[in-house]
């Protein structure tokens, strides 16, 4: 959404909110006719909102005002939605220098790291996460594997996978690869490569 | 728009100059394409166009660029390297513009693309 819309959220929304508001303070009696002439005195309006407030049967009034609160309330979430900054993705910072920085986002290490994985004979799925602390990079995985694999094995060779192709693209050494290994499913139709 | 039809350093708006750095960074080996920015949008704005993926500020050493790259499974510090290289030759040779710092964000990273050969490089 770019800014001209999001500024044009912002006012619909805050209009919405107003009228809301005022609608249920006419109604509940604390905006009064009499108050609204001091700031902008104008005759239909001030008939207006005393029809509002004087509104028959009392039932009616008490559905409006109810509904003048959950449009405000709703008015107000959306409001926020609107207002709230959108989450920057994190990302590890590969270097920075005067020439400038270099960033990537985690989850595409994390989406190289399950590649690494799945390159590895006899695993069938993976799914890793990869953070960075202090400069320092570290992934955990889980895969599955192939039920008559030697699991040591192919945990090794995964670790192994994982920490040179991430470190063959980052340029930095991974200081620690963990790998869970897990049998696959009896039944489960094995990866087709 | 190619290279070739840079314009010059007199006549440079930070429009003209965000296209061009837009295609040298493309005109690199292992960059597949330019992201608009993920999360937020960077972008150029001038009269009536805008260029994403591109943001140009003057900084205290020069131009300061920003780029948000898609890239091919590469080695990134060497084409980092290789993008900041093409960039700062750029502004230097066919502008009289200094470079100041290049931030590069590798937006998307496309791994089916066949890695480039690290012998090509430098």
């Amino acid at each position: 959404m770019n800014v001209l819309n999001r500024l044009i959220g912002i006012l619909f929304f805050l209009i919405i909110l107003i009228l809301a508001i005022g609608t249920a303070g006419t109604i509940t009696g604390l905006l009064t006719g009499h108050t609204v002439d001091q700031v902008y005195s104008y005759g239909p309006l001030h008939q207006s909102l005393n029809d509002l407030h004087h509104v028959q049967p009392h039932n009616t009034r008490i559905i409006a005002g109810a509904g003048a609160v959950l449009i405000a309330v709703l008015a107000l979430l959306f409001l926020a939605l609107e207002l709230t900054p959108p989450r920057r993705e994190r990302a590890l910072t590969l270097s920075e220098t005067i020439e400038g920085e270099t960033t990537i986002g985690y989850d595409k290490l994390q989406k190289l790291a399950e590649r690494a994985s799945l390159d590895v004979a006899e695993v069938e799925t993976a799914e890793c996460s990869v953070r960075g602390d202090d400069g320092s990079v570290r992934v955990r995985c889980t895969a599955t594997v192939n039920r008559f694999a030697d699991a040591t094995t192919v945990s090794a060779q995964v670790q192994a996978a994982i920490k040179q192709q991430l470190e063959h693209t980052l340029g930095r050494p991974v200081e620690r690869v963990d790998v869970r290994t897990e049998p696959q499913r009896a039944g489960t139709r094995p990866r087709v490569r | 728009m190619g290279a070739s039809a840079a314009p010059s350093s007199t006549d440079l708006d930070t429009l003209a100059l965000a296209v061009m750095v837009r295609e040298t960074a493309l005109a690199v080996p292992g960059v597949l394409g330019i992201s608009a920015g993920r999360g937020f949008v960077e972008a150029t704005y001038g009269r009536g166009a805008m260029v994403r993926g591109v943001g140009i500020s003057s900084g205290e050493r020069g131009v300061d660029v920003t780029i948000h790259l898609i890239i091919a499974q590469t080695p990134i510090p060497l084409l980092a390297f290789r993008v900041r290289q093409a960039i700062r030759h750029y502004l230097v040779s066919r502008t009289d513009l200094t470079s100041g710092s290049i931030d590069l964000y590798i937006d998307d990273m496309d791994m089916s693309v066949t890695p480039i050969l690290e012998e090509d490089a430098v």
